[in-house]
C-alpha cells in the first residue's frame, strides 16, 4: 500500500485499466504552508491591526487576527470581506456573502499553530480565555520581521491588503463564535 | 580641402583701439607662446566663427566661452584695466582651388550674425551677413551653416534621431574631430561631440563623413530607418491579426491569423494565403459560395411566388412556420446556457490568473526573504529552559529554498496553462456572442413569417405568405454575406498594404561599397601616427594589431586602445585619431577640411620624457610633410624651438606679452 495518497489514487486507477503517469518531482507544495510566511504575515498583521493595551502593550482579537492574515495571504478574498462588512446588517446576504470567505478559513489550523509557537515563544501571550493575543516580552522579534520585510519591500501585496483592511469594518458580530 | 589663413581679435576700449593677429600657413605650424598669451583666445575665436559654440556646451549666440579681455575689461600696455567697448574677431580661409573666405563675427555687440567676405579666384569680394545660430541650415538664404556647406562643397546628409523626424549633420558634429580644445578636447575621442541633438551614431557618421563615405551613411540611416519602421511595422501587425481574429469571431469562425514572431515570419505567414482562403480552410466558411446557394435559392423562391404552382391541399406552411420559430427558441436557448456558462468559467479561470499572479509574488518574495536571510526568526527558543523550539513539535515546517523555487515554477506553469484558458474562453465568448446574435436576427425572422403565415386566410395565401417570407430572409442573408465580404476585402486590403510595406523596408537595405577602403586608409595612418607620437602600447612591432571597431574605438588586438598604455597616451590617441583622419581623408578624397587644430598637446603631459616625445614628432616627415594643415598651441623654450626650427618645422612666436595689444595712432608712432 503506496503511502503517498496520489500513489494511491494511481494504484486505484490502475485497477480500473487506466493508466495514470505520476510525477512527483513536479509537486511542490505552497509557501502559505511556510513557517517564516506564516510568521512574517501574522507580524505584519499585529503590526498594522493591534491597539494599544495598556501603559507598554498591544492586542488584537485572536479571531480577528485569524481572519486578517486569512485574507491577507488571499488578496482576491478583500472583495468579499468588503461586501460582507458592507451587508453586515441583512441575514440573508450576509450568509451568501460569507460564505466563500467561512469555507476556506474555519479549515485554516496552521495558523493556530504558528500562534501556539509564538506563544511558546513569549512573542504572544493570551488573555483571559484566549480571546484574545497581547505582546508579549519578546514581540519585539515580531517587530523586527515586520520592519525586515517593509525595509526590503517583501510581501507587499500582503501588506497593501492588510492597510486596506483598516477601512473596512471588521464587527465582533462578523467573527462571532469563532 | 581648405587651410586657415588668418586668426583676428579686434576691438575699442576706453584706452584706444586694440587687436591681435595671428598669420598662419599650409602644413605644420607651432604657434609657441606663453602662459595667458591669448591662444586660447584665437582657438575660441575660431570656433565663434564658424557658429559652433554649442561644442563648449553653451546656448546659441552666448559669448560667455571667450575670456573677459574681449568682453568686459582687458589689460593693455599703460592701461591695466581698459573697459572693453566693442570687439569681434575673424577668421580667413583659404580653399585649395584658389577661393578665400573671410567671417567676421561681433563678441560684443550683436553676435547673432556672421558677416561673409567672399572672394573667388582672383575676383572681386562678395559682402553678406548670414545668420550664426538660428536656423543655420535650414534657411536656404541666410543660414550660416547652410553656406558653408556650400563653400566647401560638403553634401548635406540626414540622419535619425532619437526624438523621431530626421536631422542634418551640422559643422558642430565635425568639429569634435579635428578641433581640440585645451578645457576637454583631450579627455576622450571626439570629446566636444554634441549629445543634445539626440542624432543616433553621430560620433560613427561624423567619422564616416569626413572619411567621404556618405553611401554608407545613406545605408546606416536607411537602416536605422528601417529599423524603427520595423519596430512600427511588428506593432501594426499585432493590432491587423487581433482586428482579424476578432471580426472573424464576432460571426462565429476561428481561424488562425497571427500577428506575431518577426517581419519575415508575419510576411511568409500572410503572403501564403488570402483571408477568404484561410476563411475556407479553417472555418470551412466560402463567401462566395454561400451567396451563390442564395442568389439561387432567392430566384427558385421567386419563382415559386410569381409563376409556380401552388398546392391548394397542402397545409403544412403553418406548422413550418411554427416549428422552425420553436426550432430557433430551442437553438438560442442552448446558445443562451453555452454563454452562461462561458461568463462563468471565464470569470473564474480570470480570477484564477490573479490568484496564481499573487501567489507567485508571495513565493518570489519568501525565496528572496530565505536567501537574504534579513530580520528572519531562525532560532526559536523557549523562555523558560532557554532550548531550541522545533516547529515539528507544533505540526509546523519550512520549506527549504529549492521547494520553494520549484513551488514557483510549478506556479509559473500553472499561470502559463490560465492565461491560455482565459484567451481561448475570451475567444469562445465573442464566438458565442457572434452567433447568438445572428441567431437573434433569424429568429426575428422566424417569428415575423409565422404571424404572417397565421393571419394568412385560406391554404393558398398562407403557403404565398410563407414564400415571400422566406424570400426576404434569403435577401436579408445576401445582404449580410456582401457585408461581410466588403469587411473582408477591407481587411484584406490592410493586409496587402502591409506586406507593401513590409517588403520595402526588407528591399531597402543597401551596402555601402567603398567604406571598407576608407577604414583602412584610417587605420593604416592611425597606426602610423600613434608609433610617430610614441604611445606606449602601440610600438612598430605591434602596430599592425591596431584596428577599429563598428563604432570606430580603436583596439589593439581584443583590448580597447584606450584602456592601454599610460594615462599620458590618452592626449597622444586624441593627437593621433584626429591627424590620421585628417591624413587618411586627404588620401582617398575625403570630406575633412584638410586642418587640424591641437591647444596645448604638451600641457597633458608636461615632464620632460613626454615632451621629448611629442617633439621628436613634430621632427618627424610624417608630421611636417602632412598634406593638411596642422597649427599647435603651445609654448616652447628657445632651445626646443630652435631644435624645431633645424630640423625644418616651422614655429610662430607672436611678438609681445599678449595676443591683443594696444593700437597705436600715427601721432604716437611718430613720437
Amino acid at each position: 500500500m503506496a503511502s503517498n495518497p496520489l500513489q494511491l489514487l494511481a494504484e486505484l486507477l490502475q485497477s480500473g485499466r487506466a493508466n495514470p503517469a505520476i510525477s512527483l518531482k513536479r509537486l511542490a507544495s505552497s509557501s502559505f504552508y511556510d513557517l517564516q510566511y506564516r510568521m512574517f504575515v501574522i507580524a505584519a498583521t499585529f503590526e498594522i491591526h493591534s491597539k494599544q493595551f495598556g501603559l507598554q502593550q498591544r492586542r488584537i482579537g485572536a479571531a480577528r487576527l485569524k481572519l486578517l492574515q486569512f485574507v491577507a495571504c488571499r488578496p482576491w478574498l478583500m472583495p468579499i470581506v468588503r461586501n460582507w462588512s458592507e451587508a453586515e446588517h441583512d441575514p440573508q446576504t450576509l450568509l451568501h456573502s460569507s460564505q466563500r470567505l467561512r469555507r476556506g478559513f474555519i479549515a485554516d489550523s496552521m495558523h493556530d499553530d504558528v500562534v501556539d509557537l509564538l506563544v511558546a515563544r513569549n512573542i504572544l501571550v493570551r488573555l483571559g480565555t484566549g480571546t484574545h493575543l497581547a505582546s508579549g516580552a519578546n514581540v519585539d522579534l515580531l517587530a523586527k520581521l515586520h520592519l525586515a520585510g517593509v525595509e526590503q519591500e517583501l510581501f507587499s501585496a500582503e501588506r497593501r491588503i492588510l492597510q486596506e483592511l483598516l477601512d473596512v469594518r471588521v464587527t465582533s458580530n462578523m467573527l462571532e463564535g469563532w | 580641402m581648405i587651410h586657415l589663413t588668418a586668426i583676428e581679435v579686434y576691438g575699442t576700449s576706453d584706452a584706444g583701439r586694440f587687436a591681435g593677429a595671428l598669420k598662419l600657413s599650409l602644413g605644420l605650424q607651432v604657434v609657441s607662446a606663453r602662459n595667458s598669451y591669448g591662444k586660447s583666445l584665437a582657438m575660441t575665436a575660431l570656433a565663434w566663427c564658424l557658429g559652433i559654440e554649442p561644442i563648449f556646451g553653451i546656448p546659441d549666440n552666448d559669448p560667455s566661452c571667450f575670456p573677459e579681455a574681449v568682453r568686459e575689461e582687458l589689460e593693455l600696455l599703460g592701461h591695466p584695466s581698459a573697459r572693453v567697448f566693442s570687439s569681434e574677431c575673424s577668421i580667413s580661409l583659404a580653399h585649395e582651388d584658389g577661393r578665400s573666405l573671410r567671417l567676421i563675427r561681433a563678441i560684443k555687440g550683436d553676435s547673432s550674425t556672421v558677416r561673409i567676405e567672399e572672394q573667388a579666384s582672383g575676383g572681386k569680394i562678395k559682402k553678406s551677413k548670414l545668420i550664426a545660430r538660428r536656423q543655420t541650415m535650414q534657411d536656404e538664404h541666410g543660414g550660416l551653416q547652410r553656406f558653408l556647406f556650400e563653400w566647401l562643397g560638403w553634401p548635406r546628409e540626414e540622419v535619425t534621431t532619437f526624438r523621431g523626424p530626421l536631422a542634418e549633420i551640422y559643422l558642430e558634429n565635425l568639429a569634435p574631430c579635428f578641433y581640440i580644445d585645451q578645457d576637454e578636447g583631450w579627455t576622450n575621442l571626439q570629446a566636444l561631440q554634441i549629445g543634445r541633438y539626440g542624432q543616433q551614431q553621430i560620433a560613427e557618421i561624423a567619422v564616416e563623413y569626413l572619411l567621404g563615405a556618405t553611401d554608407a551613411i545613406k545605408a546606416r540611416v536607411m537602416r536605422q530607418l528601417a529599423a524603427q519602421k520595423s519596430f512600427v511595422l511588428r506593432e501594426t501587425a499585432r493590432t491587423v491579426a487581433e482586428r482579424i481574429s476578432m471580426t472573424c469571431l464576432r460571426h462565429g469562425w476561428q481561424v488562425a491569423w497571427s500577428g506575431h514572431g518577426s517581419i519575415g515570419d508575419i510576411m511568409a505567414r500572410w503572403s501564403s494565403r488570402t483571408l477568404s482562403e484561410a476563411l475556407k480552410q479553417d472555418a470551412e466558411v466560402d463567401l462566395t459560395a454561400r451567396r451563390i446557394t442564395l442568389n439561387e435559392r432567392v430566384e427558385l423562391l421567386r419563382r415559386a411566388l410569381t409563376e409556380g404552382p401552388i398546392d391548394s391541399s397542402n397545409i403544412s406552411a403553418p406548422s413550418e412556420a411554427s416549428q422552425r420559430v420553436v426550432e430557433l427558441k430551442r437553438r438560442r436557448h442552448s446558445l443562451n446556457n453555452e454563454l452562461h456558462t462561458l461568463r462563468t468559467q471565464c470569470e473564474h479561470a480570470r480570477e484564477l490568473v490573479v490568484s496564481l499572479e499573487h501567489r507567485i509574488h508571495s513565493a518570489q518574495d519568501l525565496l528572496r526573504f530565505k536567501t537574504t536571510g534579513v530580520g528572519r526568526l531562525d532560532h526559536m527558543e523557549c523562555p523558560t529552559c532557554h532550548r531550541d523550539l522545533d516547529p515539528a513539535t507544533f505540526a509546523l515546517s519550512e520549506q527549504s529554498e529549492e521547494s520553494i523555487s520549484s513551488h514557483i515554477e510549478a506556479l509559473k506553469r500553472d499561470r502559463e496553462l490560465m492565461s491560455k484558458n482565459v484567451q481561448s474562453l475570451e475567444a469562445n465568448l465573442v464566438s458565442a456572442s457572434g452567433k447568438l446574435q445572428d441567431l437573434d436576427t433569424e429568429f426575428r425572422d422566424a417569428e415575423r413569417a409565422l404571424i404572417t403565415v397565421t393571419r394568412a386566410i385560406g391554404t393558398i395565401r398562407e403557403q404565398i405568405a410563407q414564400i415571400a417570407a422566406e424570400l426576404t430572409a434569403a435577401e436579408r442573408e445576401i445582404d449580410r454575406i456582401l457585408e461581410i465580404s466588403n469587411e473582408i476585402d477591407d481587411l484584406q486590403t490592410t493586409v496587402n498594404r502591409w506586406l507593401r510595406e513590409a517588403r520595402s523596408v526588407t528591399q531597402g537595405e543597401t551596402i555601402a561599397p567603398d567604406l571598407q577602403r576608407r577604414r583602412d586608409e584610417f587605420v593604416n595612418n592611425l597606426r602610423q601616427y600613434l608609433t610617430a607620437l610614441g604611445h606606449s602600447a602601440v610600438r612598430s612591432g605591434n602596430e599592425a594589431l591596431v584596428t577599429l571597431d563598428e563604432q570606430y574605438i580603436p583596439y589593439l588586438g581584443t583590448r580597447r586602445l584606450r584602456s592601454l598604455g599610460s594615462a599620458s597616451d590618452q592626449s597622444r590617441l586624441v593627437a593621433a585619431y584626429s591627424l590620421a583622419l585628417s591624413a587618411a581623408s586627404k588620401n582617398i578624397g575625403g570630406l575633412h577640411p584638410g586642418l587640424v587644430i591641437l591647444d596645448e598637446p604638451l600641457q597633458q603631459n608636461p615632464d620632460a620624457p613626454h615632451r621629448e616625445l611629442f617633439l621628436t614628432f613634430l621632427s618627424q616627415q610624417l608630421a611636417r610633410e602632412a598634406k593638411f594643415q596642422t597649427v599647435i598651441f603651445t609654448w616652447l623654450p628657445d632651445a626646443d624651438i630652435a631644435r624645431l626650427q633645424e630640423q625644418g618645422t616651422k614655429v610662430i612666436t607672436p611678438d609681445g606679452d599678449h595676443f591683443l595689444q594696444l593700437i597705436k595712432s600715427p601721432a604716437q608712432v611718430n613720437q
